[in-house]
């Protein structure tokens, strides 16, 4: 559409020239036919009768010409030589029934001529007085309907308007005293109107002309309007360069502005000093551009200042200041280089800063174009070679440098496949973090502040990335490391992955594979207590603000659309040795050591098994939507446990109490099966308790060795003694041990501390899932855990008031009277 | 669940909510500083705002005091941090649009609005479940405690209508107050088997005795937790713990019982409003012998009645589990306003226990030796009398369900005494007697809103000629008045003059609001009424009214009653002494309609 749109202005303003080349040429010619018939005459004037009758016998006939007085005079300077003159008053020219319409108040010019060797040729042309000038016309209308026949602008035997006015025109212009005033300039086209005022004058200032240009009022339709106003220093000696200075004011669609200055020195066109300077008004992306340079046959070379606004939505300024250029248009290889200072990148803020400069980076690069080629015609094809390299150095605390190189070609045949361009990038990067708690101090007090417990940690990160992609696909593998450490923790990682894009027959589709290499990690998690349950620290998503108008289920949201595939990818995560990784925290005397065996992947990277099960089991099972699958093992290792702190007074009881192992699986049908094992070791016996089944379904056993019965390891394990030497109460605290165990009504950790506590007695209400055991250590102090089932709508009638204490409504009937009695008691129950 | 150790908080995750977490405003005035108080060295609240946090939440908002190795990394949390924590506390709270400012190092925050629920929206209903409508949690704060309870609920009901494997998920809108509930109900599925997880070395067939369920039956959740109650309540078993495994064509219920010891003793002090204070104990033998028989000692005395006695319950057949005999041994003093007696009652009873698809049907029939003195009042003195006695009794699976808080369902029993005079009496006589009770949940909410209950008894005495009711043993005369049956008047009055009749007629209706005073209290409105006779199957003209007013308190320690009656005799007998019409006020504790 552009080609299209750009050759109908060509071929209107090839219309216009060509009216006004023929009007002026038929003037011409018929100026010459005079002279020839009367070349020897010393001098010759022809009225306007006389002119009228050769306009209307020689002029085309859709060519209108009219004047109220006209004159032309032949004036001999020499045996070969005339000069002709014209003048015409209140001329007008109308072409096509007024296509064009043409009238100029006052229209006089000249020019000389010679003959030698029978062929006549201008030797100069007078200054052109053309005053009160009014132009309208249609170019829509002025298009040739069919095609010129002939020799086309450029070709031989073709006629152009721009060689013409290079060679012929400007050269023998005796352009002092000229004067060209349009009035009124309207010319339509395409529905679109251009509108203005145009004056050109010549004045002489000793060595030089002044022409001065001002088109005013310039409109295109109603959103696009220029005001321009130029002069040139046109020197008189020959082959002095002449001064351009041109200020011009637009206005654009928008409401947006500009406003430029071009200042240029051209020496004949084979030399030029420029300088162009533009300011804008109303448009985000760019503020303000300055470009001055130098351009010679061979190539340009200059300066560019830019001042850009938001170009994305994280960066809000980009100004360059004196990035060097250098285009060689022989070669076409072009270089852009911004070097130290010279490239500012300002950051969206988040919010009050105390420091400002953090949003600030100021990167060095240097971009080359070589090779770069391209074609005209119909299908426009380019190519061309790159090379970027990019330095950022940030407050001491960050480094970045990137080398890419690659190429890019558009086919003049567009090639389908690729949507007719091919491309291709190679490079390097490599970005680092050289100082974390720089890092932790610069962020400190900003939406971006490191969280705890990584605010504590020093040291560097380092990432690297090398590869290349191109139309086909490609891959970026890279490399981070991590080496940060903390008085009380450390994180030693390593993790090599890659990106790697693969052609599709939907496209390119990316896939990312990660090998995290955990090498020394010890973490700090947060002070628990353990006798009430953690906070939720996530928000629950199912407080959905809209939700009252979004009718659609989340079943329907689930199974809803064929999901294209997304991108692919790869998670591993290992320990790379036993103890790499270890979480810290209150509930045990030692950092847990951990092994992770991890893998994760997207849908479409389960394996064929896990997939024909999905399948089996329906859209419903899993809602439609694919989750992601993982397998993998994390395991806690041999741990003392040191709830409470009381592994002192273990001691004195000749306990000693370990969490042996505890392993999750996790498999990619979705099962999570636990294995684990707390360790108890009295004088007489090792108790293990097991903890097996899955997440969901927990179940727990009790070993011992030597070998005996659950109810005889509980009693071991809470008191320490054979269970029938346990009194009444002892026996009553091991059953509801039991009974809390079943219910899962305990955690792991509450377990292990009743487990492992100095127990006094130990009571358990099933209706509410409460445990209350009364513990030796601190003078009677009694441990509560569970707080309840939650509100079902399962009552009872029976309430548990404290220990052994239950507040019981009876329902019986008296034997004599049989009336029914409905009585309540407070009780003391005992079981034995 | 078994919970695990606590879980491993994910930093980075946290890091990259961070970004994402709520609006920042600065400059604002409504975060000027003079409108916030601090709560800890670095984050503000609105002034009157106490967001009571736990010593762990205040930790993790806050920091971390202690300076070791797991206080110090946690010693500092950036107010972005802090931010997005305090959004899930505050969300729990059901402050679900709370506003943050960050200065410098200060975190202030503006709770905003506490969401409450205004609607509940229920999607994906199964065709066999009728929804009951939901009650008294409209303005109820909008946390995800309320979501849970929202969510089990509705699971409960719908496990309860059968689709026993059905999943269910909530979602609010904190914005409009609307509640939406999800079911993916699957298939409605009846019950395959029942299988032990442990071992009890109980004859087969010994727990399913208490079983409310049935092979075969659609699954119900209720039933389920009613099978467990009986099974905790009659102390066969110290816990059991029950689960579902779902198949295709149905649900194995698993069981995983645990026996405890054998034995309980039990001593408690009560009482109600008619007999006083009372004292008692127990001592039971919970399982003799592989089919779990059982064998009971008890002692009960109140300044009204004193009882002694010796029980067991004999499961004798394998086959028939649920079948027993029952011999019995009480001693009872009975000290009333207007009798004192004395009995030696030897019973052996057969039962036989059935559970059918809506309730437990029990029959039972046996003979009775009963030697009674009476003391004072009117009475044959002393007398031995041997008698046979039988009963049918049906307790719907509602009524039992909600013993605690009644408002569904129906009980019923039919009583007959026999004696013979070539048994050891002087006179032949039957006593029969049919009584019940009826709930209905007017409307279906849940909780409910209006429980209306109707109770009845049907009863005469016939004999094999004409006598007074004053010459037969107590147990075959009819008394009525007290909180059992007409409230307006006192315990056992009627009829007036103390001998009792021998024919009765009792109607009693009443209505109750449940909770819709301060959303505790139940305002009721009752009306008793009745008549009795002298004379077998004929009543008396007499018509007894009981109308009254009252409110009862569901405590989280049990039902407290209170109630005002007045006692209306129309058309009373001439002669008789006692001013009976008067307002009677009374207060119980465990005792419902």
């Amino acid at each position: 559409m552009a080609k299209l749109a750009r050759k109908n202005v060509r071929a209107r303003l090839t219309g216009f020239g060509l009216v006004v080349g023929v009007a002026v040429g038929s003037l011409l010619s018929l100026v010459l036919l005079v002279v020839a018939v009367f070349l020897l005459a010393p001098e010759l004037e022809i009225g306007s009768a006389r002119l009228r009758a050769l306009a209307g016998r020689f002029a085309p006939a859709d060519l209108g010409i009219g004047w109220e007085d006209a004159v032309v005079r032949l004036v001999k300077t020499d045996a070969f030589s005339k000069e002709i003159e014209i003048r015409l008053d209140g001329i007008c020219v109308r072409y096509k029934g007024g296509a064009l319409d043409a009238c100029f108040e006052k229209l006089e010019w000249g020019a000389g001529f010679s003959v030698s060797g029978f062929k006549p040729r201008i030797t100069f042309f007078a200054p052109l007085i053309a005053a009160g000038g009014e132009i309208a016309g249609d170019l829509d209308d002025l298009a040739p309907e069919e095609p010129v026949d002939g020799p086309k602008p450029g070709e031989p035997g073709g006629f152009s308007l721009v060689d013409f006015a290079r060679t012929e025109f400007l050269p023998k212009w005796r352009v002092d005293g000229s004067f060209v005033e349009l009035r009124r300039l309207e010319l339509d086209s395409g529905g679109r109107a251009l509108r203005g005022r145009l004056q050109l004058s010549t004045a002489a200032t000793g060595a030089a002309r002044l022409v001065s240009l001002r088109i005013e009022d310039v409109r295109f339709g109603n959103d696009i309007s220029v005001d321009l106003k130029g002069e040139v220093d046109w020197p008189v000696a020959e082959g002095s360069p002449f001064t351009v200075g041109v200020d011009l004011d637009g206005g654009l669609p928008g409401r947006r502005k500009v406003r430029a200055r071009l200042d240029g020195k051209i020496h004949w066109w084979d030399h030029v000093d420029y300088a162009l300077g533009a300011k804008f008004a109303n448009i985000p992306a760019v503020r303000e551009g300055r470009i001055r340079g130098t351009y010679k046959g061979d190539g340009v070379t200059g300066l560019v200042s830019a001042k850009f606004g938001a170009v994305h939505a994280q960066v809000k300024t980009l100004d360059f200041v004196d990035c060097g250029y250098e285009v060689a248009l022989d070669r076409r290889e072009g270089v852009l280089a911004c070097g130290p200072q010279t490239v500012t990148v300002g950051l969206r803020e988040r919010a009050e800063l105390r420091n400002r400069a953090l949003f600030r980076l100021f990167p060095t690069f240097d971009l080359r174009v070589t090779n770069l080629s391209w074609e005209n015609g119909a299908e426009n094809g380019f190519a061309a070679d790159w090379d970027f390299k990019l330095a950022l150095r940030h407050m001491r605390a960050l480094q970045a440098d990137l080398d890419f190189s690659g190429s890019v070609v558009r086919q003049g045949a567009a090639d389908p496949a690729h949507g007719g361009l091919r491309y291709s990038v190679d490079g390097d990067a490599l970005v680092r973090v050289l100082d974390f708690g720089r890092v932790v101090a610069l962020l400190r007090g900003t939406p971006l502040a490191v969280p705890a417990p990584a605010n504590q940690l020093r040291g560097s990160i380092e990432l690297n990335a090398s590869g290349g992609f191109s139309e086909r696909g490609g891959s970026l593998p890279f490399e981070l490391r991590t080496r940060l450490r903390s008085e009380f923790q450390r994180l030693f990682a390593t993790v090599d992955g890659g990106l790697a894009l693969n052609r599709t027959a939907a496209g390119l589709r990316p896939e990312l594979g990660i090998d995290v290499a955990i090498e020394d990690v010890l973490l700090s998690l947060p002070r628990v207590d353990v006798t009430s349950s953690p906070p939720k620290v996530v928000s629950d998503s199912r407080f959905r603000p809209g939700l009252a108008r979004d009718r659609t289920s989340a079943r329907e949201k689930a199974n809803g659309g064929e999901a294209g595939p997304g991108p692919r990818y790869r998670v591993r995560v290992n320990t790379t040795s036993q103890g790499a990784l270890k979480l810290a925290t209150n509930l045990t005397g030692a950092p847990i050591p951990i092994s992770v065996r991890y893998k994760l992947r997207s849908a479409d990277g389960r394996p064929r098994w896990v997939r024909a099960a999905a399948a089996a089991a329906g859209p419903g099972a899993s809602g439609g939507a694919v989750p992601p699958w993982m397998e993998g093992t994390i395991s806690l290792g041999r741990t003392p446990v040191d709830i409470g702190g009381i592994n002192k007074f273990l001691s004195r009881l000749e306990r000693d109490a370990v969490l042996d192992h505890f392993d999750l699986e996790l498999q990619p049908d979705g099962g999570r099966r636990i294995d684990g094992k707390l360790v108890v070791t009295n004088p007489d016996a090792t108790i293990s308790i097991l903890i097996l089944g899955t997440l969901a379904q927990p179940v727990v056993r009790f070993e011992s060795e030597p070998p005996a019965n659950e109810d005889q390891i509980i009693a071991a394990l809470l008191f320490g003694r054979p269970i029938n030497e346990l009194d009444e109460r002892q026996q009553q605290s091991a059953a509801a041990f039991r009974t809390a165990v079943n219910d899962t009504a305990l955690t792991l950790a509450q377990m292990y501390l009743l487990a492992n506590s100095p127990i006094d007695s130990l009571n358990y209400d099933s209706e509410s899932g409460r445990v209350i055991a009364s513990v030796k250590i601190a003078g009677g102090t009694s441990l509560e855990f569970g707080g309840g089932r939650g509100a079902g709508t399962e009552v009872g009638i029976r309430r548990r008031l404290a220990r052994n204490v239950y507040l019981n409504t009876h329902v019986e009937r008296a034997s004599q009277t049989d009336e029914q009695l409905v009585s309540a008691f407070v009780e003391w129950v005992r079981r034995f | 669940m078994l919970r695990c150790f606590p879980p491993i908080f994910p930093p980075l995750a946290v890091f990259l909510g961070l970004l994402a977490s709520g609006p920042v405003r600065a400059a604002d005035p409504r975060f000027s500083p003079e409108r916030f108080e601090p709560f800890c060295e670095r984050v503000f609240f609105e002034k009157g705002f106490n967001p009571r946090l736990s010593a762990m939440e205040r930790r993790l908002a806050c920091g971390d005091p202690r300076p070791d190795s797991i206080g110090r990394p946690w010693s500092e949390i950036p107010p972005t941090q802090a931010r997005y924590l305090l959004k899930t506390f505050l969300q729990g709270r059901g402050h679900h649009e709370p506003e943050f400012s960050i200065e410098g190092d200060r975190l202030y925050v503006r709770p905003g609005r506490r969401s409450e629920a205004a609607e509940l929206e229920i999607a994906g209903v199964p065709p066999h479940w009728r929804v009951p409508r939901k009650r008294a949690y409209r303005g109820l704060p909008l946390t995800p405690a309320l979501l849970d309870e929202m969510e089990g609920w509705t699971r409960n009901e719908v496990q309860s209508a059968g689709y026993a494997c059905a999943s269910v998920g909530a979602a609010a809108d904190p914005g409009t107050g609307l509640i939406r509930v999800e079911i993916a109900p699957g298939e409605r599925l009846r019950i395959l088997d029942v299988v032990d997880l442990s071992e009890t070395r109980l004859s087969p067939g010994v727990l399913d005795r208490y079983s409310a369920y049935r092979i075969g039956d659609f699954y119900s959740e209720r039933l389920v937790q009613l099978t467990r109650r009986r099974l905790l309540e009659d102390g066969l078993l110290q816990a059991v713990a029950f689960s579902t495994g779902c198949f295709p064509n149905g649900v194995i219920v698993r069981r995983d019982p645990l026996m405890g010891p054998p034995r309980e003793l039990r001593v408690g002090v009560g009482g109600n409003t008619d007999d006083g204070l009372r004292v008692r104990a127990r001592a039971k033998q919970i399982r003799l012998g592989s089919a779990a028989s059982s064998a009971e000692a008890k002692l009960d005395a109140s300044f009204r009645r004193q009882e002694a006695g010796l029980l067991g319950r004999w499961h004798y057949s394998s086959s028939s589990p649920r079948d027993y005999l029952e011999p019995s041994l009480t001693f009872e003093r009975l000290d009333d306003l207007s009798i004192e007696s004395r009995a030696w009652q030897i019973s052996v009873q057969h039962g036989w226990n059935r559970e059918l698809e809506t309730g437990r049907a029990e029959a039972r029939i046996g003979p009775s030796w009963q030697i009674s003195e009476i003391a004072r009042g009117p009475g044959p003195g002393e007398s031995t009398i041997t008698f046979l006695e039988s009963s049918l009794r049906w307790l719907s699976h509602d009524a039992e369900y909600f013993a605690r808080s009644p408002r569904d369902g129906s009980r019923f029993e039919f009583d007959l005494l026999q004696t013979q005079k070539d048994w050891g009496a002087p006179f032949t006589a039957r006593r029969g007697q049919i009584r019940g009770q009826v709930l209905w949940n007017l409307l279906r909410f849940d909780p409910p809103l209006i429980v209306l209950g109707v109770r009845y008894s049907l009863g005469t005495t016939w004999t094999d000629r004409e006598i007074d009711a004053a010459a037969l043993p107590v147990r075959f005369r009819f008394f009525a008045g007290g909180t059992d049956d007409l409230r307006g008047f006192e315990r056992r009055v009627l009829p007036r003059g103390g001998s009792g009749g021998l024919t009765e007629a009792l109607l009693g209706a009443e209505a109750r609001f449940h909770k819709i005073l301060f959303r505790r209290l139940d305002p009721l409105a009752f009306v008793d009424a009745g008549r009795l006779g002298s004379r077998s199957v004929r009543l008396d003209g007499t018509v007894y009214w009981s109308p009254g007013v009252g409110l009862r308190w569901e405590s989280p320690v049990g039902t407290f009653r209170g109630f005002a009656a007045r006692g209306i005799v129309s058309d009373p007998p001439p002669g008789l002494p006692g001013p009976f019409e008067k307002w009677r006020f009374g207060l119980s504790y465990g005792e419902e309609f």
